[in-house]
């Protein structure tokens, strides 16, 4: 794999000491390993004890504050000490809620205004802000992507809460009190995923994960090196203060492309494939679905299978193109290569697939 | 049976009726405006207490809007409405809103400038001023505090008139437009609550009315009209509407400011006279922050609250001052007349993203006060923690649920939204009831959304333009 | 006002002087009488529930006549209950009473 050239924008000093929310999540995983190699001090924010030992392992220069990001003292920790000119990365977020939709307004909503806060009370050189396409809704055609240009349309609790983050990361640069970037990350994959994330490749490798109708429609997807790349051009970029960002691989793929890619990163990962290529399912059971994940998340509830099966339904596409430009982003790893990491990354843990 | 007959018939006499009665009298037509409640001497009784609520309050200040939680309510009843009991507060509708509604509501006229222009003339037949010298103690510890987190504040000027020795009178509307329009020939019946309005087709002809006599003796009477102005208010227009058989969005999507409390005990006395005047806006549009009245009776209800014993806090009372977190939800909420009782039933409903916004509210409020050097800080939550230290408060998100939390609003508003977009609408941009060619609703049912702020300002801007736009169709 | 309300408010109220008691009562006797009435008719029922089951407890012994702190006790235990409408019955009449209370005492009327 060649590191490709960032294309010449202009660029500040990365922070010497940086700050992660998130950072024993999915993202925050990749993301902490990364900055680890690079930075003095990297100090982290977990919401258990557990959480924490795997990260402060990873080198003297990370330093892990236990709690909640919605707790204003538990931030005021996390900044405590780390000087004026850290950087700031907030990916701490509920997407999936254990007991109810609530958790996505005071997560997301309530922790992102915590940060921004203190970020702004303590100095920061800049918060980089990881949103979603969720705040987006789905494309309006098939055939349409989503740039920095496309209007609101948030889809339900998640999408709200998304939303309204976006809208104080926003203020925050607008009224001159921090300087912040939004970057939304669509569907990723890569290593450090979740256990629950070890379904998604069995399911595929037993031929039982649903092809929603004919498959062609599209799913933008990042892998999370793509991704923390991303995160880390927005941090010096100089145009990027005030402005959000598409990031993702370098173009959106056909469900039934990514379905067919992972079977064959599977087998070539030397685990065989069963079942059919592609089980179909009629996009009527989607749309059954995403009717009844609506009403479920209207009474406070989530069940994620009804969520990410309404979802497959769609069209959710980005363009990268203004990162490019703007941050000098380029995706290095492509869908194949992607999931080969990610498969040999679970086996290596301990995962059945 | 005694009747009357008018050419316009006002029904409410707050802040709505008042400017409609003004309005309409000094330009010259016979205006009668019915009062449900009686005429309450503006300084009989101290702000807030006991004696007020009895006097000027609809149910003794014992609203409640049914749902998951309840959310408590109050409303005034008597000559000059709720102005009569409010804190004054006035803040003109934010111009973002004023722009929103405009085009999701299809409301005709509604541009910022033009709304301004109505704000001025507002502003010029009341005084609005903010505290001359110092800010009483309660409020300067919302400043204080603010100031300190660098969370941005502001005093909210209110419709209070000073003399020479500084000595505040709030301008209601029985101490201003009320006296207008009597001066300019206008009728004003107290103690007369309209049963229904009696209609002829696509026209209201007048009023059935039940009259209470100071020595008690009860009249039916009805009033005939050539034009009605209901303004009764949120609940009550609709109510009466309702009753009067007129039901297209009438008394649905109706907004509060659900509201959560806070008393704070601070190491030095605080004022229990006046409504904190300033205002913390550092998270709108969602959240606003600010002080209510503290009164002993409010800060002890505060201070049970939470369920624990409150004596020791209690016999500091003097130190203690309540303070709120209201928030712009996204649920409603409807009014419904119901047949054989006298008060419609009034139900509310609140989102999760509701409840999050007011454990959040409740949480920056901690925040702010113990900035401001409060020691102590009793939430309006069943079992929730009194906190003394920042650390403490994180356990109030968990802590503020339906179950637990003590809910209340004093602002209602958008039950007969005003607009052409008919679906969304009861009446039409200047308050016409759809249906009908001279019944006009002109009061804060009108309001197509929770403004975010006091919505006197709102009400009174909306009113004149109204009637501006009723006498030039002559 | 029921009965069992009177024994409510009466329990409520911790003060003990006289005339602030009766001032209390007849305060939230007046209030109930103007609350909204599907309101009323609510705390009405409640009452009528509640004040049966105390009558009970009363007869078989473990409440004893009279014994204003126990009945005390037992609504400040309804005010944690699961059942929602239990717990709003006895914040409407504790809100009453707290209110009438202070708000009524000598020294703030002075």
């Amino acid at each position: 794999m060649t590191e490709p050239r960032p294309a010449d924008v202009p660029t500040s000093t990365p922070a010497a000491a940086v700050v992660v929310t998130g950072a024993s999540g999915w993202l925050g995983q990749n993301l902490v390993r990364t900055l680890v190699g690079q930075r003095d001090r990297v100090r982290c924010l977990v919401p258990t004890d557990d959480a924490a030992a795997p990260l402060s392992l990873l080198s003297p220069s990370v330093e892990v504050v236990v709690g909640d990001v919605r707790d204003p003292a538990t931030v005021d920790r996390l900044f405590d000490g780390v000087g004026t000119d850290a950087a700031v990365f907030h990916a701490a977020a509920v997407i999936h809620p254990v007991r109810s939709t609530r958790e996505f307004f005071d997560v997301n909503v309530g922790g992102t205004q915590n940060m921004v806060d203190r970020a702004r009370r303590n100095g920061a050189s800049r918060f980089v802000h990881v949103s979603s396409n969720s705040p987006f809704g789905i494309n309006p055609t098939p055939e349409h992507t989503f740039t920095e240009d496309s209007p609101y349309n948030p889809y339900l609790g998640y999408g709200q809460s998304k939303y309204e983050a976006e809208q104080i990361v926003q203020k925050a640069n607008d009224r001159g009190d921090l300087a912040t970037v939004r970057v939304r990350a669509p569907w990723f994959y890569g290593p450090f995923q979740p256990p629950r994330q070890s379904q998604f490749f069995r399911t595929i490798r037993r031929g039982r994960f649903p092809l929603v109708g004919d498959g062609t429609q599209r799913r933008s997807m990042a892998y999370t090196d793509n991704l923390v790349q991303g995160l880390l051009r927005a941090e010096v970029a100089d145009k990027a203060p005030g402005n959000a960002y598409w990031v993702a691989d370098a173009r959106p793929y056909e469900l039934r492309e990514i379905l067919a890619t992972v079977r064959r990163a599977l087998e070539a990962e030397g685990l065989p494939t069963s079942g059919p290529d592609t089980l179909r399912l009629p996009r009527l059971a989607a749309r059954v679905a995403e009717r009844i994940d609506a009403l479920v998340q209207k009474r406070g509830r989530y069940l994620q299978p009804l969520h990410v099966l309404g979802e497959l339904n769609h069209t959710i596409a980005c363009d990268i193109s203004r990162a490019r430009d703007e941050l000098g982003y380029e995706p290095a790893v492509a869908l194949e290569e992607g999931m080969r990491n990610s498969i040999r990354w679970c086996l290596e843990h301990g995962e059945q697939l | 049976m005694a009747d009357l007959s008018t050419e316009v018939l006002v029904v409410g006499s707050g802040a709505g009726g008042a400017f409609t009665a003004a309005a309409l009298a000094e330009a010259g037509r016979t205006v009668l405006v019915v009062e449900e409640g009686p005429q309450v001497d503006p300084d009989a009784h101290e702000p807030f207490s006991l004696a007020e609520m009895v006097a000027k309050y609809r149910h003794h200040g014992a609203g409640a809007a049914i749902g998951n939680p309840f959310i408590a309510y109050a409303e005034g009843r008597c000559v000059g409405g709720s102005t009569e009991i409010n804190s004054g507060l006035y803040h003109r509708l934010p111009d973002h809103l004023a722009a929103e509604w405009q085009v999701r509501y299809a409301i005709d006229e509604f541009a910022v400038p033009a709304l301004a222009a109505y704000a001025d003339r507002v502003e010029a037949q009341l005084d609005v001023n903010t505290v001359p010298g110092a800010p009483p103690a309660s409020s300067a510890a919302l400043e204080r505090g603010a100031t300190k987190l660098g969370w941005r504040n502001v005093e909210f000027p209110r419709v209070f008139s000073y003399d020479a020795q500084g000595r505040g009178t709030k301008q209601t509307m029985s101490r201003t437009m009320l006296p207008r329009a009597l001066a300019a020939g206008a009728t004003l019946v107290p103690d007369c609550r309209v049963l229904s309005l009696l209609r002829r087709g696509d026209r209201v002809v007048g009023a059935r009315c039940r009259r209470t006599h100071p020595g008690g003796g009860v009249e039916r009477m009805t009033v005939h009209a050539e034009q009605l102005f209901v303004c009764g208010g949120a609940v009550h227009s609709p109510a009466l509407l309702q009753r009067s058989g007129i039901w297209r969005n009438i008394g649905n999507g109706l907004k509060m400011h659900p509201t959560i409390k806070l008393a704070a005990r601070f190491p030095h006395p605080v004022d229990h006279g006046d409504v904190p005047m300033h205002r913390v806006t550092e998270f709108s549009p969602f959240i606003a922050i600010g002080g209510s009245a503290s009164r002993k009776g409010q800060v002890a209800l505060a201070l049970a609250d939470t369920g624990a014993p409150y004596d020791e806090a209690m016999a500091d009372w003097e130190n203690i001052s309540t303070y709120y977190a209201a928030i712009r939800s996204e649920g409603s909420g409807r009014v419904l007349a119901v047949r054989g009782l006298r008060a419609p039933v009034v139900t509310y409903s609140l989102t999760d993203a509701d409840l999050s916004r007011l454990a959040r509210g409740l949480v920056h409020l901690g925040e702010l006060l113990l900035a401001a050097g409060a020691t102590e800080l009793h939430p309006s939550v069943f079992g929730g923690r009194v906190v003394r230290r920042l650390d403490e408060i994180g356990s109030w998100w968990d802590q503020v649920t339906r179950q637990h939390s003590s809910l209340m609003t004093v602002h209602l508003t958008s039950s007969i939204r005003m607009g052409e977009n008919r679906a969304l609408t009861g009446a039409d941009s200047y308050g016409r009831v759809w249906g009908y060619r001279n019944l006009r609703v002109n009061d804060a049912s009108l309001i197509p959304d929770a403004p975010g702020v006091n919505p006197q300002a709102a009400i009174m801007a909306i009113a004149t333009r109204n009637c501006d736009q009723f006498l030039t169709e002559g | 006002m029921l009965w069992f309300e009177r024994e409510v408010v009466g329990a409520l109220t911790g003060s003990t002087d006289q005339p602030l008691r009766s001032s209390v009562e007849a305060f939230v006797d007046g209030t109930l009488r103007d609350w909204p009435e599907h309101l009323r008719l609510g705390v009405a029922g409640e009452s009528v529930l509640l004040g049966a089951y105390v009558a009970v407890l009363r007869r078989t012994g473990r409440l004893a006549p009279g014994d204003r702190e126990g009945l005390a006790h037992l609504i400040e235990g309804w005010e944690s209950s699961p059942v929602g409408l239990l717990r709003s019955y006895v914040r409407a009449m504790k809100s009453l009473v707290v209110m009438a209370e202070h708000e009524l005492a000598p020294e703030v009327i002075g």
